[in-house]
C-alpha cells in the first residue's frame, strides 16, 4: 500500500474503474459485471455491452484482468468469466488512494472556506 | 416485442461490423449481454453503445496497445485507410438517420394551441358581424 501511496498514477476512466471495482469482490461474467456496476453506482452509471467489452479487451491486453471458461451452476451453458489479477488490484488500489488524496484536499479546502465565511 | 426483435437484428448487424478479431472473441457474449440487459438499458442506449463500440474498435484496430504504456499509451503502426474511413462514415450516417427516425416516431409532434382555434373562430364571427350586423348579436372588439 505504501508503494501505491507514493506512485504517480494516470486516473482511470470511469468505466474502467467500475469494471475493476465490480471484479474486486468476485469473478463475474459480462452481464454480472454490468449488474454490479449498476449496483455500485446506485444505478447512476450504466455500462453498455459495447463499452464493457471495449474495456475488457484493453484490460485483458494490459493483464489487469484474465478470463476463463466456467459452467453455470443453474444451467449447462458455459460462460466466460473475468477475474482481476494482482496487477489489476494494485492499479485499482493506487487509483483509489489518488482519489482519497483529492477528497482529503477538497475537504480541507471546503472547511477553510466555511471558516472564512 | 417486434421492436425488440428489430433492435436485436440491428445489434447483430452492428456486431458484424466490428473488426474480425474482436467479433470472433466477444460478439457472441455481447449479443447475450444485449439480450439480458436491453430491457433495463433501453434500445436506443444499447444501439448507440454498439455503434460507438464498432467505431472505437475500427479506430483502435490500427494501433497496437502495449502493456507498459498504460491505459492510454498507444503507438500507431499504420494510418487509417480512406476506404475504412469512408465505411465508418457511411455506417455512422445510416445509424444516425435510424436513430433520428426512431426518435421522431416516438416523440409526438407539438399540436397548435387550442386558443388559436378559438381566436380563429372569433375572427370568423367578427367578419360575419361586419357583413350582417343585424343577424350576429355577439359583440366584436
Amino acid at each position: 500500500m505504501a508503494h501505491a501511496e507514493n506512485e504517480t498514477v494516470t486516473p482511470l476512466p470511469a468505466a474502467t474503474l467500475y469494471v475493476l471495482l465490480a471484479l474486486a469482490s468476485e469473478d463475474r461474467h459480462g452481464y454480472g459485471i454490468i449488474q454490479e456496476v449498476s449496483r455500485l453506482s446506485s444505478a447512476t452509471y450504466r455500462v453498455g455491452s459495447g463499452t464493457l467489452y471495449d474495456n475488457l479487451k484493453k484490460l485483458l491486453q494490459l493483464e489487469w484482468v484474465e478470463d476463463y471458461e466456467a459452467q453455470e451452476s443453474d444451467s449447462s451453458e458455459t460462460r466466460r468469466m473475468y477475474r482481476i489479477t494482482d496487477e489489476g488490484r494494485r492499479v485499482l488500489a493506487a487509483d483509489v488512494t489518488r482519489m482519497k488524496r483529492i477528497v482529503r484536499v477538497a475537504n480541507r479546502m471546503l472547511a477553510d472556506e466555511g471558516g472564512r465565511a | 416485442m417486434t421492436r425488440l426483435r428489430c433492435a436485436r437484428r440491428v445489434y447483430q448487424l452492428l456486431l458484424a461490423l466490428h473488426p474480425a478479431g474482436f467479433r470472433e472473441r466477444f460478439a457472441q457474449e455481447m449479443l447475450w449481454v444485449f439480450d439480458q440487459s436491453v430491457a433495463d438499458t433501453g434500445v436506443c442506449h444499447a444501439l448507440a453503445d454498439g455503434t460507438l463500440s464498432a467505431m472505437k474498435q475500427w479506430a483502435a484496430n490500427d494501433v497496437s496497445p502495449r502493456a507498459d504504456d498504460g491505459m492510454f499509451g498507444r503507438v500507431p503502426t499504420q494510418s487509417l485507410s480512406p476506404q475504412l474511413l469512408a465505411q465508418v462514415t457511411i455506417l455512422a450516417t445510416i445509424v444516425a438517420l435510424g436513430f433520428f427516425k426512431l426518435l421522431t416516431q416516438s416523440v409526438p409532434l407539438p399540436q397548435p394551441p387550442k386558443h388559436f382555434e378559438v381566436r380563429r373562430a372569433g375572427w370568423v364571427l367578427c367578419g360575419a358581424r361586419k357583413r350582417h350586423p343585424e343577424q350576429v348579436a355577439i359583440p366584436c372588439e
